[in-house]
C-alpha cells in the first residue's frame, strides 16, 4: 500500500512537470502584455516613458525574449525558483504569489465546502427517491426541478436571486463579504459573513444539485435492478433495509470516488459567482490576473490546482479500495 | 401497401400508454394497500398440497401493449415433492416463480388475476395465504421465511460489498431478531457446512468475488435454507455452472429436500435435470401449461405434440443422426396472442378443430393432463 502511494506520488511529479510546461508556454503565447498595460497607464497619467526604460522593464520581469528559446529560458528560471519552494512575486500585487493565494483562498474554500456539503445532502436523497419511485410523479417533479437548475446560467440565476432576495426583499446584503459600515467582532462578524455568503452559496447549490442528483439516480437505478437486490428482497428483508443498506452501499461507491475528485474544485473558486456577488475569492483574483497577464500568479494558481487534481485522483483511487472490496491496490 | 403489423401509430401508442397507466395505478395501489390478514386468508383445495397456483395471470404493461407472460397457469405442488417446470426461454416459467415470490419488477410487471394459495406453517400453526392478494407490507410473512428462492445467476446474486458472513447472518436476524452475533455466526457456519463448503470459517469472512461460481451457488442455497423454508423455488439453479458442478448442486438439492422435509419447485429447460430430480412435471408453452403429469408419464407417454417435440430434440448418444431434431417455427408474438391453440402454427399434427378455441385441459390419467384437441373427444368441458 505504502509502495503504491509512493509510486503514484513519484508519477505525479512527472505529470506536474508536463502540466507546468504546457501552462507556461500557453501563458507566454497569450495576447496580454502586463508591461505594455502598465506603460499605457503611466502614459495616460501624462508622463512619458523612454524606450530604454521599457526594455529594462521587460528584462526585469523576464519577458524580454519572445522567441522559443527565450520562453524556454523563462520557464526554467521559474522552475528553478519553484525548486526552492518560491512561486515568485505577483506582478499585480507585488507580494509573493503563495501569499496572494493563501489570503484569498479561505473565502472561496468556505463557500465551496459549505455548498458541496449541502449539494450532497440534498442531491443524494433526491436521487434515491427518484430512483426508487421511477416514472412516478415524484420522479418527474424532482427531475424537472433539477433540470431547471442545471440549465440556468450562474450569472443569470445569481443576478436573479440577488435581485429578489437582496434588492427587492432586502433580506440579505447584495454583494461583498462584510458590512462596510459596521465593525463587528466575534459572533456578530460570523453572522455577517453568513448573511453575505448565503445567496452565493444558494446559487451554487441550486445549480450543482442537478448533476449530482442525476448521477445518484442513475447509479441507484442500476443497483436496484441488479440480481443481488432481488436476492436481498427474496431473503425477506424489509424494503427500507434493501434500499438503505444493500442498494445504498453500492450506490456509494461512485459517489465517494467522485467526492475525492472534487478536491481541486473546493479550492479553485467559483469565478462567475464571485464576480456576480463581488466576493474577494480566489476565482475573482484569478480572472483578474488572467486579464492583466500576471504570469507568476497564473502559474502558481494553476500549478496549485494541478497538484490538488493529482492528489484528488490518487485519493479517489484509494477511496475505491476502501469502499469496494473488489478493488485491490498494488 | 403492406402494413407492418408490428408498427404502432402514435395514436395507438398513446392509447396503450393511457390504458396501461390506468391499470398499473390500480394494481400498484392494491399492492401497497394496508389490510387485515383475513382479507388474504383462504383454504387449500387439497390439503395435501403446499402450493396451489390457480388461473394465474401475470402481465407486463409495456409500451407495445400488454405482454401476457403468464396467461392462466394452474398447477399444484404437493407436500414433500419436487415439481419440475419446463419450457423454452420466455415461456413464463421464471415469471411464474417471481409471481409466487412477489418479486416482479413494478410498476410494469403485475399479477393481473388468479390465486396463489400457499399453506404456511409458523410455530406449528397452519394458515393458508393467497399470495397474489397479499399486500407488499405483509409479504415478509412468506418471502424468505416460508418460501426461499435460489436464482439462476450465482455470479451476480450476492451483494459484492458485504462478506458472505454478513449476508448469511442477515437471514438469521430477520427470522430471529433476538439472536446474538455469535448465535448468527454459528448458524451461518452450520449452514455452510450443510451445503458442503470445505472451509466454512474462511468462506464466512470472504467476499463473494473471492469464491467460484459453484461455491457462490452453494452459499445461495445455504442462504435459502437458513430460514428452514417449506418450499424452495430453484430458478435454473445450474444453468450458469459447468456440468460437474451441476451434478453436485443437484445432488445437494436432492439431499436437502429430505433433510428439511419440504418441497422444491425446480425451474429449468434441461430435461435431463427434470428426469433426475422431479416427481411431477409441468410443461409450459407461451405462458400456459400445456401438459402436466408425473415424471414417468411425461417422459414415457408424452401426449402434447410440443412435449413430444421437446423429448425428440433432446441430444442422445446412441443416435445415428448428425443433426438435432428441432420444432419448426417460432413462439407467437406475446402481445397479440391468437385465440386458437398457440402451438397450431408449429404443430405437425393439426386437425380441423385446432382453428377453434384454445383447447381445455384434458385428463388422460389421474395425474396426467394435456391441453390439446387431439385428445379428449367428447370430454372438452373437463376443465
Amino acid at each position: 500500500m505504502f509502495k503504491y502511494i509512493l509510486k503514484r506520488l513519484l508519477m505525479s511529479v512527472l505529470i506536474l512537470l508536463g502540466v507546468s510546461m504546457i501552462i507556461y508556454f500557453l501563458i507566454r503565447l497569450m495576447p496580454v502584455d502586463f508591461i505594455q498595460d502598465k506603460i499605457n497607464a503611466i502614459n495616460q497619467g501624462g508622463a512619458t516613458v523612454s524606450e530604454e526604460t521599457v526594455n529594462a522593464m521587460y528584462e526585469m520581469y523576464g519577458l524580454g525574449d519572445d522567441s522559443f528559446l527565450g520562453i524556454l529560458k523563462g520557464y526554467f528560471s521559474w522552475l528553478g525558483a519553484l525548486a526552492t519552494f518560491d512561486l515568485g512575486t505577483s506582478f499585480v500585487y507585488g507580494i509573493p504569489v503563495a501569499q496572494v493565494i493563501f489570503e484569498h483562498m479561505g473565502i472561496s474554500f468556505a463557500i465551496a465546502l459549505i455548498a458541496t456539503i449541502f449539494e450532497f445532502l440534498i442531491a443524494i436523497p433526491l436521487g434515491i427517491t427518484a430512483a426508487t419511485h421511477q416514472y412516478s410523479f415524484r420522479d418527474y417533479l424532482v427531475t424537472v426541478l433539477v433540470m431547471i437548475g442545471i440549465s440556468l446560467p450562474s450569472f443569470f440565476f445569481g443576478q436573479m436571486l440577488k435581485d429578489v432576495l437582496a434588492l427587492k426583499l432586502g433580506w440579505f446584503p447584495a454583494s461583498g463579504l462584510v458590512n462596510a459600515t459596521a465593525s463587528f467582532t466575534g459572533a456578530e462578524l460570523l453572522l455577517d459573513y453568513v448573511r453575505h455568503m448565503f445567496i452565493p452559496i444558494l446559487t451554487i447549490v441550486i445549480l450543482s444539485i442537478g448533476a449530482r442528483m442525476r448521477m445518484t439516480r442513475t447509479n441507484m437505478l442500476e443497483v436496484m435492478n441488479s440480481d443481488y437486490i432481488r436476492t436481498a428482497r427474496a431473503k425477506g428483508l424489509k424494503e427500507s433495509v434493501v434500499i438503505n443498506k444493500h442498494a445504498f452501499r453500492n450506490t456509494l461507491i461512485p459517489l465517494v470516488t467522485s467526492l475525492a475528485g472534487l478536491l481541486p474544485s473546493l479550492f479553485s473558486g467559483a469565478i462567475i459567482t464571485e464576480q456576480v456577488f463581488d466576493l474577494p475569492g480566489i476565482g475573482n483574483i484569478a480572472l483578474d490576473a488572467m486579464n492583466r497577464g500576471d504570469i507568476p500568479f497564473i502559474m502558481g494558481y494553476n500549478m496549485f490546482l494541478a497538484l490538488l487534481s493529482v492528489i484528488g485522483v490518487l485519493l479517489a483511487d484509494l477511496m475505491y479500495g476502501l469502499v469496494d472490496p473488489r478493488v485491490k491496490l498494488g | 401497401m403492406a402494413k407492418n403489423k408490428n408498427y404502432l401509430s402514435g395514436r395507438e401508442v398513446r392509447a396503450i400508454a393511457k390504458e396501461n397507466a390506468k391499470v398499473m395505478k390500480r394494481l400498484e395501489a392494491e399492492k401497497y394497500r394496508k389490510c387485515e390478514e383475513s382479507e388474504y386468508l383462504t383454504q387449500m383445495k387439497d390439503p395435501e398440497n403446499i402450493l396451489e397456483i390457480d388461473e394465474l395471470h401475470t402481465y407486463f404493461f409495456t409500451e407495445q401493449g400488454v405482454v401476457k407472460a403468464v396467461n392462466g397457469v394452474s398447477f399444484n405442488i404437493p407436500k414433500n415433492s419436487t415439481v419440475g417446470v419446463v419450457g423454452e426461454s420466455g415461456c413464463g416459467k421464471s415469471v411464474t416463480s417471481m409471481s409466487v415470490m412477489r418479486l416482479l419488477q413494478g410498476p410494469t410487471g403485475q399479477i393481473y388475476s388468479g390465486e396463489i394459495r400457499f399453506n404456511a406453517k409458523k410455530n406449528g400453526e397452519e394458515k393458508v395465504f393467497d399470495i397474489a392478494k397479499m399486500p407488499m407490507g405483509d409479504i415478509h410473512k412468506i418471502r424468505g421465511d416460508q418460501i426461499a428462492m435460489i436464482f439462476q445467476e450465482p455470479m451476480t446474486s450476492l451483494n459484492p460489498v458485504f462478506t458472505i458472513g454478513q449476508q448469511l447472518d442477515e437471514v438469521t436476524f430477520i427470522h430471529n431478531p433476538e439472536a446474538t452475533k455469535e448465535q448468527a455466526k454459528e448458524k451461518s457456519i452450520e449452514m455452510l457446512n450443510l451445503v458442503g463448503i470445505a472451509m466454512p470459517e474462511r468462506v464466512y469472512n470472504a467476499f463473494p468475488h473471492e469464491l467460484s461460481g459453484g461455491m457462490r451457488q452453494r452459499v445461495m442455497i445455504s442462504m435459502a435454507l437458513a430460514s428452514s423454508p417449506r418450499l424452495i423455488i430453484a430458478d435454473e439453479p445450474t444453468t450458469a455452472l459447468d456440468v460437474t458442478i451441476q451434478a453436485q448442486i443437484l445432488d445437494l438439492l436432492r439431499d436437502l429436500k429430505t433433510k428439511i422435509d419440504g418441497s422444491i419447485m425446480l425451474i429449468t429447460h434441461d430435461l435431463g435435470v427434470i428426469a433426475e430430480m422431479a416427481d411431477y412435471v409441468v410443461v409450459m408453452y407461451a405462458g400456459k401449461v400445456i401438459e402436466q403429469g408425473t415424471v414417468q408419464e411425461i417422459f414415457h407417454d408424452p401426449r402434447h405434440p410440443y412435449t413430444i417435440g421437446l423429448q425428440k430434440s433432446k441430444p442422445t448418444l446412441n443416435s445415428d443422426s448428425d443433426t438435432l431434431f428441432n420444432i419448426p417455427g417460432n413462439v407467437p408474438n406475446p402481445v397479440n396472442m391468437p385465440n386458437y391453440c398457440y402451438f397450431k402454427e408449429r404443430c405437425s399434427r393439426c386437425i380441423e378443430k385446432c382453428s377453434g378455441d384454445y383447447p381445455c385441459m384434458v385428463q388422460v390419467s389421474p395425474t396426467h393432463f394435456v391441453a390439446c384437441h387431439l385428445y379428449g373427444e367428447g370430454d372438452t368441458n373437463n376443465g
